[in-house]
């Protein structure tokens, strides 16, 4: 079976065995952010944004992605013009190894769009999906306070 | 894991049509909501889904003081939406808060959980608490109260082609109080106990009183044994103990291989301990 698929606003057709997740057809596609962790929802290294909440790719079935519109952490920015976000993730000290980054930029960006100013309850509740086994999540609540404080300065 | 190879997905408008595409081929034929299911379901043999997105069985409705909610709501919407948080002291947004993490929050339809009680049981066990009735499509529209449906599988409750298209909680009195907690070894893993209980408190003596265990056994019981301790009572600390003991020793409780037996008998008389002393010690505030 074929799908028609939009991701960070690229449309894809892909041709599916029918055993695939949203996840498998991401990679393939070449969006190598969204990374392979636990394969059964309980990681977070393999979200995505659909219809502006963070989900995981690998508990979606592919067939069932038609007509969605995906966002990946491609989509935020890159080496040359980083996000508030990435940035901040930075500046905060946020990152190890990287491995659930992309998944707590994407989580923290859910968030972020739906409560601009959250509490550090909230953020802990929105990224409770997110393992990080380096860092210890200090520096990722923190991260994300810095990305509202300076998304807020922004707009002020 | 295995997935199961899905070769079409049938989009429908009426759920008619849905019921009709399930009966075509039962077995082979699956019904596709937030899709979790469909990951981790053991029918090797599904190979098609009836998607039924398009049905907008989303919404969150006050009705004559309850709720009636679409079996496709997410439970992040749960989670957030004023009505639900407000409605029987929240026990529902509270459960739902409770299960799994956002980002599975994000994808689990109420429906589903309901149907598929068994990795996540919380809002399940509120639902047989707040006698929950839930509208099944079987040609003709029908309503099925929660401890019916919970009475055997709900695979047997829901043969091939029915379909769970809302979820209705009826209206609470003001004098009627609910109290959810859910114990495991982290905020987000598999409960491995959940407690719902209600009662009508007026002029301090408990009536319908509702106890309602989950992740004990695969589906909610009710512990009745317990229940009828409080009923017509003055709740009073030798009383607590009381009903937290009888509900311990009658409780159905299934293998776990996270504890023993006993540990979650011991788990059950401490929550129910905790939720009586919290929750029905102190007089009605109203809603």
């Amino acid at each position: 079976m074929t799908i028609s698929l939009t991701v960070n606003g690229n449309a894809h057709e892909v041709e599916l065995e029918g055993n695939e997740t949203l996840l498998d057809v991401l990679r393939a596609l070449g969006y190598k952010s969204v990374k392979y962790g636990c394969g059964e929802g309980a990681c977070g290294a393999c979200t995505v944004i659909i219809d502006g909440k963070a989900v995981n790719s690998c508990l979606i079935p592919a067939p069932t992605a038609d007509g969605l519109s995906i966002i990946t952490v491609e989509d935020l920015g890159d080496v040359q013009k980083l996000s508030v976000l990435q940035q901040a993730f930075i500046d905060a000290g946020a990152v190890q190894c990287g491995f659930c980054t992309p998944g707590m930029i994407l989580s923290s960006k859910a968030l972020l769009d739906r409560t601009p100013r959250p509490t550090e309850d909230e953020i802990k509740d929105a990224l409770d999906g997110n393992l990080c086994r380096c860092t210890g999540y200090v520096q990722i609540i923190e991260a994300v306070q810095l990305a509202a404080e300076r998304l807020q300065n922004q707009t002020a | 894991m295995h997935i199961c190879k899905i070769k079409h997905v049938h989009s429908v408008a009426t759920t008619a049509d849905a019921r009709r595409l399930l009966l075509a081929r039962p077995g082979q034929t699956g019904i596709l909501a937030g899709g979790t299911s469909t990951i981790f379901s053991h029918k090797k043999e599904l190979d098609t889904l009836v998607d039924l997105r398009p049905l907008q069985l989303n919404q969150i409705k006050t009705e004559e003081g309850g709720l009636c909610i679409g079996s496709m709501t997410c439970l992040t919407d749960l989670v957030f939406a004023d009505t639900v948080k407000d409605y029987a002291d929240g026990i529902l947004s509270r459960a739902a808060h409770r299960t799994g993490t956002t980002l599975n929050r994000n994808l689990c339809t109420l429906g589903g959980l309901l149907v598929h009680p068994y990795i996540w049981p919380e809002t399940a066990t509120a639902a047989l608490a707040l006698n929950a009735e839930f509208h099944i499509y079987r040609g003709t529209e029908e309503q099925v109260d929660a401890a019916t449906f919970y009475e055997q599988a709900p695979a047997k409750s829901l043969p091939c082609g029915d379909i769970v298209t809302d979820i209705s909680f009826p209206s609470q009195p003001a004098s009627r109080r609910f109290a959810f907690e859910k114990y495991a070894s982290t905020h987000n893993e598999f409960a491995w106990l959940t407690l719902a209980v209600g009662a009508t408190l007026e002029s301090g003596i408990l009536h319908e009183v509702v106890i309602v265990a989950g992740a004990a056994t695969p589906l909610p019981r009710r512990l009745t044994e317990a229940e009828a301790c409080l009923e017509g009572q003055t709740l009073t600390q030798p009383l607590i103990l009381e009903t937290a003991a009888r509900a311990a020793e009658t409780m159905q409780v299934g293998r776990d291989i996270r504890c023993s037996e006993q540990y979650k008998r011991d788990l059950c008389a401490g929550m129910l301990r905790g939720i009586l002393e919290e929750t029905f010690s102190t007089p009605t505030t109203g809603k």
